[in-house]
């Protein structure tokens, strides 16, 4: 008896150790956060500040990225000055400076942002600080392989050569600004597609036109910046841009103005993050995922968290025009059977500045 | 009792081994930006770090103009819950000052700092403002900055309505009445700052007073008016009430404020072409059915009147203006079809010119200056230009005001035009006759829905003289009004 006894206490011990909670992880989804995308620089023109509110990411469609609409949005310096800026009805959560609008070298800004529902952000300040000269743009073919693929992607690293000065800490970021090409096309290739007014499947070559001027703005693929804290005070020369090779680019010359743009420590410490973390590449050697603060807050609840950056920086231009005879790689011509005035952006006649 | 020895020192090791400190953690707080500094307002960002779920009494900032923080202002912001960021707001700073500032948290009873920063209030700046020129009442935008709270705004001497401050950089406020100076600046005062605009503000101008009425109970309509000098105004003809064709003209003596009738020898007639000096056509009888035309033509010279060769032409309804003498008419003619004639006083004859590139007649407006003509359509407003030399129209400029239903003021008093009181409208525009540019004047007074019975110009006033429009039911008096293009 006693026997049994004990065994049926050794059962009840084991009873409670066999129960377990579900774990339930408690992370924030769906919740629609700021963003504030904003970089504006010394050289005049209308700046865009666009604000957008962000969605549930996920596997399946979960939600819309939506811009925000209606806010009050200015710029303020560290003199009291305060620019409105005007939303484009057009592209809507798209904020405009006025086109004379500029920053100034040792000015500090800040982005002030009222949306419709009462809430105010501010961003930190941003201090302007000045932008050395860019003294010449050179490029490197490069050719990137891509896996299962037996043919490579390519394209041009656009490299810079600047002369940092020695007396600060400077913080770089490069983008690419407007660029141009001559586009070549087959019209006489061209075959119109069958419809009710035209259903002949025939080839009805075109007599023009095979040249064109096409204008277009490439988004940057990645994220250019650079410290100065190996080169302080040097010549030195960095990678800044690139401009993928589609077949069509590089055919005849290619124009692209490279932005080089002075910005704060903290932001070159954000977009430093932000960079880390858009090249994550599934290696363990990666960095964890994580969250990156912005410098927006929310003066009501300085606990919200906003997504993005508002940058202020001084700016310098620098144009470059490649040839097809630099490129030591290039991909297969692609062929467009159409006159080259049907493709977006090309127009026949150079701008009134090609000077390549 | 070895054995108890050694196990009371295991025990005893145990014991002390087993005694922790009661960790108490780290909690500081920070003094972190100056998220926004104007002329009397600075907003702070402070932070508390702290490795526990901590609960704060008090937390703020202190703030204050000497380092040592001796007669602090204290931005109090109560309890907090756990560590993070806090933001402190204070206003009624003094303009252009120094302060220090730093973040406090009040933990159990204990009051910790955070670290001083410097930072300073702005002095308020005057930009612009907008629109330069405008009329009591209406509002008026002030572009600048470091505009605090109870920033007054003066016009002259005379303070200004702030309707609305935004963001300290842009005031809203309503343009008070004129003291005596009709341009005057824009004074900002702030605190004990005041600022101002490089440039002055117009105010609107035009002043009217009624210097006589129209002789006897009468509403005159489709009349005559000349001058062929200053002082003495012309007004007859027309109809009483469209059902009267009324006799001759009275005759207004600016010097002496007073009326005379002074017979006409022609028909009397209604819808009538005239100028200055020149006046002709019109229907002799009222109704419509048929009209019964005039074709009589006369010259006007110091008060008299000369019958001049017969019109080639019958109209109603046609417009005239006069360049340097030959008479130039455009209307309709009895065939409905449009015409533009020219009388040539040297030769007294008549002319046919090309047609105008639209209709022209008494509906709209027109004057000469210099040695062309100017007509203002009265339904779109286009401003067109008559060159007698080769005969060429252009357009110039579009009258801004409002076209009421046609027929309007246009004359001229030396490099200026005074445009408007279109019928049914009571706006006078002023045109710059060199630039082409608009300015409106003070709307005339009396019943907004008047039309036109004659305007003169003597000295540098214009006279004109309104009744209500036909439509108007009543019985209206017809007050000679004169404006002072510059009164205000």
């Amino acid at each position: 008896m006693p026997k049994m006894f004990k065994r049926l206490i050794y059962i009840l011990l084991l009873l409670p150790m066999a129960c377990i909670d579900p774990y339930e992880v408690g992370l924030e989804t769906g919740e629609q956060l700021l963003t504030v995308e904003a970089v504006l620089t010394s050289v005049p023109g209308r700046q865009e500040v666009r604000l957008t509110r962000s969605d549930t990411y996920g596997s399946v469609f979960e939600g819309l990225i939506r811009p925000v609409r209606g806010a009050t949005v200015v710029v303020r310096d560290d003199l009291g000055e305060v620019v409105f800026l005007e939303e484009n009805l057009e592209d809507r959560g798209s904020y405009l400076t006025p086109a004379d609008f500029a920053t100034q070298p040792g000015r500090t800004y800040t982005l002030q942002i009222q949306t419709t529902d009462g809430k105010v952000y501010s961003s930190f300040p941003e201090k302007v600080e000045a932008v050395p000269e860019i003294n010449s743009v050179g490029i490197e073919t490069i050719t990137i392989p891509v896996e299962g693929e037996e043919n490579v992607r390519s394209g041009i690293q656009l490299i810079v050569d600047i002369q940092d000065p020695g007396d600060e800490n400077n913080f770089y970021l490069w983008k690419n600004g407007p660029s141009i090409y001559v586009l070549e096309t087959r019209p006489d290739l061209f075959t119109p597609r069958p419809s009710d007014t035209n259903p002949s499947r025939d080839p009805q070559p075109k007599d023009c036109c095979i040249t064109c001027f096409r204008s277009e703005q490439l988004n940057n693929s990645g994220i250019f910046i650079a410290n100065d804290d190996n080169f302080n005070g040097l010549n030195t020369r960095l990678v800044a841009g690139f401009v993928e090779d589609d077949g069509l680019r590089f055919v005849n010359t290619y124009r692209v103005d490279l932005r080089q743009i002075s910005i704060s420590q903290e932001a070159y410490r954000f977009l430093r993050l932000v960079k880390q973390q858009t090249e994550i590449s599934g290696s363990v050697f990666d960095p964890p995922p994580a969250n990156i603060r912005g410098n927006m807050i929310n003066l009501e609840n300085p606990e919200e968290v906003v997504l993005g950056y508002f940058i202020a920086g001084a700016e310098t231009v620098r144009r470059i025009y490649v040839n097809k005879s630099q490129l030591t790689f290039a991909q297969p011509k692609s062929i467009i059977p159409d006159d080259c005035r049907e493709v977006e952006g090309a127009q026949l006649d150079p701008p009134a500045d090609w000077n390549p | 009792m070895l054995k108890f020895r050694s196990l009371g020192i295991l025990l005893m090791l145990f014991w002390f081994a087993s005694c922790t400190e009661e960790d108490l953690g780290v909690t500081f707080v920070t003094t972190e930006e100056v998220l926004f500094a104007s002329g009397d307002q600075v907003r702070l960002l402070g932070r508390v770090i702290s490795d526990q779920d901590i609960q704060v009494q008090d937390h703020g900032f202190y703030l204050a103009e000497d380092e040592a923080f001796s007669n602090p202002q204290i931005i109090s912001l109560g309890e907090k819950s756990g560590p993070g960021r806090f933001i402190g707001e204070i206003s009624g700073l003094r303009l252009g000052t120094n302060y220090f500032a730093k973040a406090f948290l009040n933990l159990g009873g204990e009051v910790e700092f955070g670290n001083v920063i410097s930072l300073s209030t702005l002095e308020p700046a005057f930009k612009s403002f907008s629109p330069s020129f405008g009329a009591p009442g209406e509002e008026l935008i002030i572009e600048g900055r470091n505009f605090g709270e109870g920033t007054r705004v003066f016009f002259g001497d005379q303070e200004a309505e702030v309707l609305e401050n935004t963001l300290q950089s842009r005031l809203l406020v309503r343009v008070p009445p004129p003291a005596d100076n009709p341009s005057v600046p824009i004074r900002v005062l702030f605190q004990d700052r005041e600022v101002s605009s490089a440039e002055p503000f117009e105010y609107q101008r035009g002043g009217y007073e009624i210097v006589a009425r129209y002789p006897g109970e009468v509403r005159m309509y489709d009349n005559v008016f000349f001058q062929n000098d200053p002082n003495n105004l012309y007004i007859g003809l027309g109809s009483e009430r469209r059902q009267v064709l009324i006799s001759g003209f009275q005759k207004f003596d600016v010097i002496s404020n007073t009326w005379s009738a002074a017979s006409f020898p022609g028909t009397n007639r209604s819808f009538a072409f005239f100028t200055d000096h020149y006046l002709g056509g019109g229907v002799s009888q009222l109704g419509s059915n048929p009209f019964v035309y005039d074709g009589s033509f006369w010259a006007m010279e110091n008060g008299g009147f000369k019958r001049l060769p017969d019109l080639p032409f019958l109209s109603r309804n046609a417009i005239a203006f006069e360049i340097n003498g030959d008479l130039y008419v455009l209307g309709r003619n009895a065939q409905i079809v449009d015409f533009f004639f020219k009388f040539d006083k040297t030769s007294n004859t008549w002319e046919i010119l090309p047609p105008a590139p639209v209709s022209f007649s008494r509906s709209d407006a027109a004057f000469s200056y210099g040695d062309k003509g100017y007509l203002i359509n009265g339904g779109d407003g286009t401003l067109w230009s008559f060159d007698p030399s080769n005969n060429e129209w252009s357009t110039i400029s579009t009258y801004p005001g409002a076209l009421g239903i046609g027929r309007g003021m246009a004359r001229v008093m030396g490099e200026k035009a005074f445009i408007g009181l279109f019928e049914r409208t009571d706006e006078i525009w002023e045109l710059d006759l060199n630039s082409f540019t608009w300015r409106k004047k003070n709307p005339m007074p009396g019943l907004p829905q008047s039309v036109l019975v004659a305007h003169f110009v003597s000295g540098p006033y214009l006279y004109i003289m309104r009744v209500p429009d036909i439509n108007v039911p009543g019985a209206f008096s017809m007050d000679f009004y004169r404006f002072d293009p510059e009164g205000i």
